[in-house]
């Protein structure tokens, strides 16, 4: 008897801790389990309970149980008087009901087995499928250690309901119960640090207004009936006339020479379901519209959208949307559609509003730190600079003197053997860039196009980093969708832009993981990138640490950063110790 | 010709145009985005002034100067990275045109249609071909020499993690196994990129045959916006410095393909090099996404395209068979892939997807073909 108990034991230890299987359930478990392999079961509970006290007595160190032990249980019982025995066997069972299996020492069991049946295999510690009886119920067993084996160590078991419930009479009862499957995938598992980090970061960035985009189509098309655009046309011609060499691309977006404007029947705008004006007021729309050249415009007694300006071609509403929106060069004479962005203004100012509220506690917020390894110090110690930058040739001046960084933006004008606007450098060159003095310790980010991304990694290894991963922008239009036509790419439409990350040393202060390797950003002016990564690099070594932009315009100036390029205008540096050093190599030239 | 698609807009050219009846649009309370007013007048100080570039935006700032800010943004004026920290949804679930991303361009949509359409045409039966990852050498050696098998687009790997694409790649001929001008394209989670590029470069250690030959032109990424139901999840680990979403496929090239004068033999600028997937729930995802088989087939025209998937790729994305390619994998269903029968097969219904008038004239040509200008 004693030893089909141990056998049963070391069968199903597992199941019996994992779920903290009750004395009481274990019985019927123990019940059906002789049944299947031909034992003499135990008469009654009180017979179990001797068996289970037998083993404890032999060593105490075999079962463990919660809340207490076993010893006491069996004291109390013993003397309770109760001379009916339905009485008994009912407290009894109430008791036993609220005795769990806290942990079960399947080495020592294994020990008592050996002792037990001296013949039988030694291999019993790991229980072997094969030997599963094949009934309903150890059926359910082996399916539940199959859903176990299947997920290798990402599910863990648990019963589903803690409240607790009439005991379940009979072995399927017990094992009919819903089992929730809990996923931790180990392998993914996220270290406290990390987990901490990602709580916190919410807690110091700072929140900016958030405008939605309406998804109704109908809406777009209902304030297209009821608008009237205005433009300004005379910067456009001025543009167009008097100065041929004017470069367009300095000024990329209609809105910077068309100034459009916007005017909406207010009669009929008021006519509109309620819920519809309340999307006008609280989200952005994208409103088409369509031009008609002066020809037409007088032909039909001036009906167009546009009161006031008169394109070179009539639009097309059925050929589609413009490729380039609202970068479009050729306004004018394009006849595609074009939309004009509707902005909800009074959103804007009450989200301002709001976040500003939320930003107010960010100084209060900084102040709690998780005092894991790896974070940015120094989040009180220092107060982040303002905007610096340096017009100088990178090629030609000292770099020691900027001091040292913990962040690195480079966004060299790879050559692409197309004419632009500015100057491109030569690959040999941009290897030969100076970063090596910037830097002991911290991150490198460098943007590259498709055909210098060898190039850039070559870039990475020569100034002394290690390549660690990839940062994707993937472009979007006015509309905010993805660039599928128009766009440069020689083989394939080009809709993103990489960037590679290089990491210098073993920097242990790095917040990792905050942010996903996708930015969604618009594309603005050429070779613009976006302020996203700004806001990233930010959360990665935190917005006090000194950060540097190589290559940098006017534009790319912003507090933290120090840019310098030949491309922006001035000197303007806010650290004393940098001006001086810069005035000194000044004065040494 | 696209008749279809009519925008109600000519509604419009019935109203008599009454300058009183129409003003600025009244949702906008503090009238402030009037900022181009036809009437230039002299601003107060603190009024936006379009023309001035407002610095970035700082939280400290009062907070009329952050209103400017805003106003002054061109293009979108949400950050989607920072909303990825607040609010935890992703940059990419922003995009309205995931689903079909050519949404406004009827003309692309049309050409697209018409490309699946003529592909189909000339596709082969699914073939497969189940092979054990370390007998693959082997078999794609004999298919080699001695069935003297070619390819116009080869497919190596899946979107798995653990794969064993590389001994693929060092051990083979790929060369021989290409025809020329042919088409690789090579999968590869983040963490991979580093080996798979200095691997196509010939570089350091990664001294191979077949990386003389082709040269990688495109860079093409894939992702996931919610691994809700575990497929294409890029497994993440101590090194990276951001969360990792992206799926990479390298597009290499071998022999000579001139993009204006090979009409015949390659269409460029159909397909972006980027797929965002939404998560959908009715998709069964394969091992390698639909949408990424089909920018190869709009790419090249080559009939013989084989997929060699060099590992197990699990239960969350099994092999999916395709007609028109032959799937080699140790899980793929069928195995009736004959290489005889296949090269008579391929005989009968061409080496190329053969050409159609309208495709031509609607598919974007020369190097400088500016959209639809």
């Amino acid at each position: 008897m004693l030893s089909s108990l141990v056998s049963f034991l070391l069968h199903s230890h597992h199941i019996i801790t994992s779920n903290e299987k009750s004395v009481f359930e274990t019985y019927y478990m123990f019940q059906d389990y002789n049944k299947v392999n031909d034992k003499v079961p135990p008469k009654d509970l009180e017979n179990y309970l001797e068996l289970l006290f037998q083993i404890k007595q032999i060593s105490q160190t075999v079962i463990w149980f919660k809340p207490n032990s076993l010893n006491e249980l069996y004291d109390e019982l013993s003397v309770t008087n109760t001379d009916i025995q339905e009485d008994k066997t009912r407290l009894v069972r109430m008791k036993l009901d609220n005795y769990k299996f806290d942990i079960i020492n399947v080495l020592e069991l294994n020990i008592l087995d050996q002792i037990l049946h001296p013949s039988s295999n030694i291999n019993k510690i790991d229980m072997s499928l094969n030997d599963c009886p094949t009934t309903k119920t150890s059926l359910n067993d082996f399916d539940s250690i199959m859903e176990f084996l299947e997920k290798p160590v990402s599910k863990k078991f648990r019963i589903l309901n803690s409240t607790p419930s009439p005991a379940p009479a009979t072995m399927n009862e017990i094992l009919s119960l819903d089992y929730e499957i809990i996923t931790t995938n180990l392998l993914e598992f996220e270290t406290a640090g990390n987990q901490l980090n990602k709580e916190i970061i919410p807690k110091i960035t700072p929140k900016r207004p958030f405008l939605e985009t309406c998804t109704d189509e109908s809406h777009a098309v209902q304030m297209a009936r009821i608008s009237k655009f205005e433009c300004e046309r005379d910067s456009y011609n001025k543009m167009k006339t008097v100065n041929k060499s004017y470069n367009r691309k300095d000024k990329h977006f209609q809105n910077d020479y068309l100034n459009i404007t916007h005017n909406i029947d207010q009669k009929m705008y008021n006519k509109f379901p309620h819920d519809m004006r309340s999307c006008f007021e609280k989200k952005i729309h994208f409103i088409p519209y369509y031009k008609t050249s002066r020809k037409t415009a007088n032909n039909n007694n001036n009906k167009a959208p546009f009161t006031n300006a008169y394109a070179g071609v009539n639009t097309d509403m059925s050929i589609g949307d413009c490729s380039y929106l609202d970068t479009c060069f050729k306004w004018d004479d394009c006849k595609y559609v074009h939309y004009y962005t509707c902005y909800p203004t009074s959103e804007l100012d009450k989200q301002l509003v709001e976040c500003q509220e939320f930003n107010k506690g960010i100084m209060k917020n900084n102040k709690i730190r998780t005092f894991y390894w790896h974070e940015p110090s120094g989040y009180n110690i220092r107060n982040e600079l303002p905007a610096q930058w340096v017009k100088c040739d990178i090629y030609n001046i000292n770099m020691s003197i900027f001091g040292k960084f913990g962040a690195i933006i480079v966004d060299p004008a790879w050559s692409i053997h197309m004419e632009l606007q500015f100057q491109q450098i030569e690959d040999h060159k941009i290897i030969s860039t100076p970063v090596q003095p910037l830097q002991d310790e911290g991150i490198i980010i460098l943007w590259v196009t498709g055909r210098s991304y060898e190039v850039g990694k070559k870039c990475l290894e020569t100034w002394g980093y290690e390549y660690v991963q990839e940062l994707v922008w993937t472009k979007t239009n006015q509309l905010n969708r993805t660039i599928c036509t128009g766009r440069t790419g020689h083989w394939l439409n080009h809709s993103k832009e990489h960037a590679i990350i290089g990491m210098k040393g073993r920097p242990q202060w790095l917040n990792r993981k905050i942010d996903v390797d996708l930015i969604v950003a618009s594309a603005r002016e050429a070779s613009r990138k976006p302020d996203e990564l700004y806001g990233i690099v930010e959360r990665v070594v935190g917005p006090h640490c000194r950060k540097m932009e190589l290559f940098g315009r006017q534009h790319n100036t912003r507090s933290g950063w120090f840019t310098i390029g030949d491309q922006i205008q001035d000197v303007n540096i806010y650290e004393e110790e940098v001006k001086r050093k810069y005035q000194k190599w000044l004065g040494r030239r | 010709m696209y008749s279809t698609h009519n925008r109600p807009l000519s509604v419009h050219q019935n109203q008599e145009y009454n300058p009183r009846r129409y003003s600025n649009n009244n949702f906008n309370k503090n009238n402030s985005h009037n900022n181009g007013s036809v009437n230039s007048r002299s601003r107060r100080k603190d009024e936006y002034d379009p023309s001035k570039s407002y610095p970035s935006y700082d939280y400290s700032l009062p907070l009329i100067q952050q209103q400017h800010y805003f106003r002054s943004l061109r293009g979108q004026p949400n950050d989607f990275s920072n909303q990825y920290i607040h609010n935890g949804q992703f940059p990419t679930d922003h995009i309205p045109n995931i689903e079909s991303s050519v949404e406004g361009y009827p003309k692309l949509k049309k050409l697209l249609d018409l490309k699946e359409k003529k592909n189909s045409e000339h596709f082969t039966q699914p073939l497969g071909c189940r092979v054990a990852p370390e007998k693959m050498v082997q078999v794609l050696i004999q298919w080699i020499y001695k069935h003297n098998l070619v390819f116009d687009t080869i497919m190596i790997g899946s979107l798995t993690e653990n794969q064993q694409v590389l001994p693929i790649l060092n051990q083979i001929p790929l060369e021989k196994l290409a025809i020329r001008p042919g088409f690789l394209y090579i999968w590869g989670s983040s963490h991979k990129l580093n080996e798979l590029t200095n691997s196509i470069q010939g570089s350091g250690s990664m001294h191979n045959s077949w990386s003389k030959h082709f040269r990688r032109s495109e860079e093409l990424v894939f992702t996931k916006n919610v691994e809700s139901d575990g497929s294409y999840k890029v497994e993440d680990d101590d090194s990276s410095i951001l969360t990792r979403k992206q799926w990479h496929c390298s597009m290499c090239i071998t022999g000579t393909v001139k993009r204006d004068a090979d009409g015949h033999l390659v269409h460029c600028n159909i397909n972006p090099d980027l797929k965002v997937e939404d998560d959908d729930e009715e998709s069964n995802p394969s091992s390698v996404p639909d949408s990424m088989y089909k920018v190869a087939e709009n790419f090249a025209s080559g009939n013989r395209r084989l997929h060699i998937i060099p590992s197990r790729t699990g239960l969350n994305t099994p092999v999916k068979l395709r007609r028109g390619w032959v799937i080699m994998s140790p899980d793929v269903l069928l195995d009736n892939f004959d290489p005889e029968q296949y090269k008579k097969d391929i005989t009968r219904l061409g080496h190329n997807v053969s050409q159609d008038a309208e495709i031509e004239m609607l598919r974007p040509k020369s190097p400088d073909w500016k959209g639809k200008h």
